[in-house]
């Protein structure tokens, strides 16, 4: 058994707070991705002959729609290497 | 087991009141991503012929992609950029793909390798827009559309290059770690299941080679083409 003090307090809080941070930080991302990808295939069904553009502007949104939970993911990092 | 921990060495030059850090995985990595580069370049140059081969033919298709892309993206002045985006992806995705030899790491797994290239896109986005523009319309761009939004401009362009090293980084530290902890869970929960043979044995490995497949060619290929697409987009963008 382990004493228990302001410590491990402290890193149990931080670590706990990076879960929390990444889990709650995909979930943007994750709509926004979906909602991207399931537009494109829409119109990649609608007009095959654009397959190439339309999946090229897909990658570029996808990774602006991404850039929030890179925050997260730079926070999350923060928490578990510098804070604890 | 601590997967994220890189090795660093800290040193002192006579002298100088600085304390010096190096990453040897890291910088060694990136020499060999280099020389490996430098090689295929000189390759090409001698095998190439009017009759391409199975090399030249990969090497051209990639080239000629980036081509049309800088021309859609920057008009005429495609030539002023088109090395520098095609040098990005090709690094990139070099030093992407290198960590599916067992032991080695990718440079950009290294939040320094990024980081760097991240700033280095950063002035160069800035230095050509104020070329581009003259000094004058540069700053005016800056109180678009209003006064007030000053400092919203300022930060979105600091986001800019966090959002663009870190999403290259996050994706390959990931990816790092999962390729690592891939293979010794499924040793272990094979040794729970009582598989004979356990280190030997074809799912063990399989389950390894498809979590490096994923996570260090396909993540790491389309990871690499967003770097570059993103930083020809910025170009474009910075120069309107």
């Amino acid at each position: 058994m382990v004493p228990i003090d302001g410590t491990i307090i402290i890193r149990a809080a931080a670590l706990l707070g990076a879960g929390l941070c990444m889990g709650l930080g995909a979930i943007g991302p994750g709509i926004g991705e979906g909602f991207v990808g399931g537009k494109a295939c829409e119109g990649i069904a609608r007009q095959p002959e654009l397959q190439g553009p339309i999946t090229r502007t897909m990658l570029i949104a996808d990774a602006i729609a991404e850039s929030t939970g890179i925050y997260s993911l730079v926070i999350a990092l923060l928490l578990i290497f510098v804070v604890s | 087991m601590n997967v994220a921990q890189i090795e660093t060495v800290t040193f002192t030059l006579p002298g100088l009141p600085f304390i010096f850090e190096i990453n040897p995985n890291t910088l060694l990595t990136t020499w060999i991503v280099i020389g490996a580069l430098f090689l295929l370049g000189i390759l090409i140059r001698q095998i190439s012929k009017l009759i391409p081969g199975k090399l030249q033919t990969a090497v051209e298709y990639i080239f000629g992609y980036f081509i049309d892309f800088c021309k859609q993206s920057l008009g005429e002045d495609w030539k002023k950029f088109f090395p520098l985006v095609t040098t990005l992806f090709l690094f990139v995705v070099v030093s992407n793909c290198i960590c599916v030899i067992p032991g080695v790491k990718s440079p950009t797994s290294d939040l320094n390798t990024c980081l760097g290239l991240g700033l280095m896109v950063f002035v160069i986005v800035h230095i050509s827009a104020i070329r581009h523009k003259g000094l004058v319309n540069y700053i005016k761009g800056y109180f678009r559309p209003f006064f007030f939004f000053f400092p919203l401009n300022v930060l979105g362009d600091l986001g800019k290059v966090i959002s663009h090293s870190f999403r290259l980084f996050g994706n390959m530290f990931a990816g790092g770690i999962i390729i690592a902890l891939v293979g010794p869970i499924a040793f272990k929960v094979g040794g729970i299941l009582a598989i004979p043979k356990v280190a030997t044995s074809p799912i063990v490995i399989l389950l390894s080679v498809i979590a490096q497949g994923f996570y260090g060619i396909f993540i790491g290929i389309i990871q690499a083409f967003v770097f570059a697409v993103l930083a020809l987009t910025y170009i474009a963008v910075a120069r309107e």
